[in-house]
């Protein structure tokens, strides 16, 4: 047929270009399976609303023609010949829809002047033209064989073809528009949720090549991929930090270690001198172990601070009231207090109750007890208050700097105004490693004057 | 469609004089037949004349007056050459009194459509002599072909024939492809 081949270009042109494209990117995939569901609905809804229209029509019409040539056939059975024709004739006159043809070997009655050869024998319709008012017409029909002639039924049917012939363009034009359609729209969402997901693609590779503070850029919708997004920034959040942690502990070790190996050096050095004039003192020897052993206490502190860190599993965790632990610790506390002059005041407003570990929680309050007296001075008053949901801290000494709060939970990290006193910064680390075990949070603040340390376990 | 052949009034007049003895009908179509028995170059004549001097098909015949005579009308398509014959012969000795050719195609425009031209590639194809179609529609309808066209309708390419005779006026339709007559609806 001359479309075919006017198609055929076109045709070769769709199937290269399907063949190139088969193993391109998740956008084309899921456009053309959005397409193509698309066109598969539209599809069946047309297929649906051909055969409950047209379709109904032709079947009807089909089942009428049979139901006329069976009428005639068995009339022609029972009647004579000439009481067969002369119905015949009538019936023929009278039906305005259905043409009907009989001939016997000499004439022909009823509407046709003739009965074309090539129609087909019934109950298998075909086409055949027929002359009417100065047109030709196309009739189906079929052509059925009597005992003394041939019948033909048919009707002129060129109205339902022209129908099936609109039904079926109009078929193809919302074929067409459904296609263009689907791979418009198809096409647009597709790419607007992968340029999504290529701009986490993106991060992803900058943070692999070392652009550690890269960040998924969040759109105002809010959405799943929002959400994505934040977690991602979160996480590179945090991968930042343990990486800025990691630097900060390497240059601190680097840093407060160097001092303390320094003096053993210069004392082992001081020793050697004397040991040739043969006279180490014990004391001399125990300063020397009392370095060591702060150094090693040191290294023992962190490591103890990492196992807490990562510590999952709560299986030494019992059922505990706070405000014993306190009372422990403000008693274990009260000399050092004592010894500077400062003033300790407890206040159990209620019972804490909570599931941990008591030995831990003791050292957790006690450092902090520790600290305090430890930095805020001879003569201070020292606060300590148990609530239902945690604890409270508070002294009236020279209290840390805004700045610096968050820093001084950092490992090793210490102010420049406690530089000379004796510690080697993992108290406050290990307090907030011992309160998040039990999924509580530490936070500081002023207490002007002087320093407020809030513990929270939560509900 | 196209109209009767239009006869020029003297003509008429002398036709109908002619006729008064028979009377009973008196429009064109019995004014053609009429000429047509008296005429000295036959239609099959005129048909064989234009065949071997104008290669190519008859796509129309017709009766018609021309400077006071009755002609034959012939239209004549050569697809091969891409030409058109335009051409009237006398009724009474078959003389060539006019012939009007002209190209098919003018500036790249067919003059003939797609129907006309399917309906020609067919009648080429077809086994169907034209002169043995008459002569059966002659002798089957015992009747007088007056005129006749070729046409393309819907696919279907055919002859349509006005034939007169004892029952009057009849139109035949022959399919050009199959050879077989199309039925005509009668009402």
């Amino acid at each position: 047929m001359a479309i075919t081949h006017y198609l055929k270009p076109y045709v070769a042109w769709v199937t290269g270009w399907w063949r190139n494209n088969h193993q391109a990117s998740s956008v084309w995939r899921l456009t053309r399976l959005y397409t193509g569901l698309l066109m598969l609905v539209v599809g069946i809804l047309l297929w649906v609303l051909y055969q409950l229209s047209v379709g109904q029509l032709g079947r009807s019409q089909t089942l009428q023609l049979n139901q006329l040539q069976q009428q005639q056939q068995v009339l022609a059975e029972e009647l004579s010949q000439a009481d067969f024709i002369r119905q015949f004739e009538q019936q023929a006159e009278q039906s305005r829809q259905f043409i009907m043809a009989y001939s016997d070997n000499h004439t022909t009655y009823g509407r046709l002047a003739t009965i074309p050869k090539r129609v087909t024998a019934c109950p298998q319709i075909a086409r055949f033209p027929v002359y009417n008012y100065n047109e030709i017409r196309l009739f189906s029909g079929c052509v059925q064989s009597l005992n003394n002639g041939r019948l033909l039924v048919a009707t002129d049917d060129e109205a339902l073809f022209d129908l099936r012939e609109q039904f079926i363009q109009a078929s193809v034009a919302a074929l067409a528009l459904a296609l263009a359609l689907g791979l418009i729209t198809g096409w647009f969402f597709s790419a607007q949720v992968l340029r999504r997901v290529n701009s986490i693609n993106e991060i992803a590779l900058k943070v692999e090549a070392g652009e550690l503070s890269a960040r998924v850029p969040l759109s105002k919708r809010n959405d799943e991929f929002d959400h994505m997004a934040t977690h991602i920034n979160k996480m590179l959040l945090q991968v930042e930090h343990s990486f800025d942690a990691i630097t900060g502990v390497t240059d601190a070790i680097a840093h407060d270690l160097r001092t303390p190996l320094g003096r053993l050096r210069l004392r082992l050095e001081q020793a050697q001198l004397d040991a040739k004039k043969q006279h180490v003192t014990s004391e001399q020897l125990s300063s020397m172990l009392a370095e060591l052993d702060g150094i090693l206490a040191t290294f023992t502190a962190m490591l103890e601070l990492t196992r807490l860190e990562q510590q999952q599993q709560k299986a030494n965790f019992k059922q505990l009231d706070l405000a014993n632990i306190a009372e422990d610790a403000i008693e274990l506390i009260q000399p050092l207090a004592q010894q500077r002059n400062q003033v300790l005041n407890v206040e159990i407003k209620q019972a804490c109750k909570l599931l941990g570990d008591a030995t831990l929680l003791f050292r957790a309050i006690y450092n902090l007890l520790e600290n305090a007296s430890k930095y805020a001075g001879e003569q201070s008053q020292i606060k300590l208050t148990v609530n239902a949901t945690g604890f409270s801290l508070s002294d009236n000494g020279p209290g840390i700097p805004e700045s610096e709060t968050d820093k001084v939970f950092q490992r090793l990290y210490r102010l420049e105004s406690s530089r000379n006193s004796p510690g080697y910064g993992l108290g406050l680390p290990l307090v907030r490693a011992i309160i998040r075990l039990h999924e509580g949070e530490v936070k500081l603040q002023s207490n002007q004057p002087g320093l407020t340390v809030l513990v929270n376990f939560g509900e | 469609m196209k109209l009767p052949i239009k006869f020029s009034k003297k003509l008429c007049v002398a036709a109908a004089v002619a006729l008064t003895s028979t009377a009973a009908i008196a429009d064109d179509d019995a004014l053609s037949a009429l000429a047509l028995k008296k005429a000295g170059f036959s239609l099959e004549q005129a048909i064989e004349k234009v065949n071997t001097t104008y290669p190519g098909h008859i796509t129309e015949l017709e009766l018609d007056d021309y400077k006071g005579q009755a002609v034959y009308e012939v239209d004549v398509i050569n697809l091969a050459q891409e030409q058109q014959h335009k051409l009237k012969l006398s009724l009474s000795d078959g003389e060539m009194l006019k012939n009007e050719s002209s190209k098919l195609t003018i500036l790249g425009v067919s003059k003939i459509d797609d129907d006309e031209r399917l309906a020609l590639e067919q009648v080429a194809e077809s086994e169907l002599s034209l002169q043995q179609t008459i002569a059966m529609l002659n002798d089957k309808y015992q009747a007088q072909v007056l005129e006749f066209e070729l046409e393309n309708e819907k696919g279907i390419t055919f002859y349509k024939f006005k034939l007169l005779g004892q029952q009057g006026k009849q139109r035949v339709i022959v399919d050009v492809v199959t050879g077989e007559t199309i039925p005509v609806l009668k009402h």
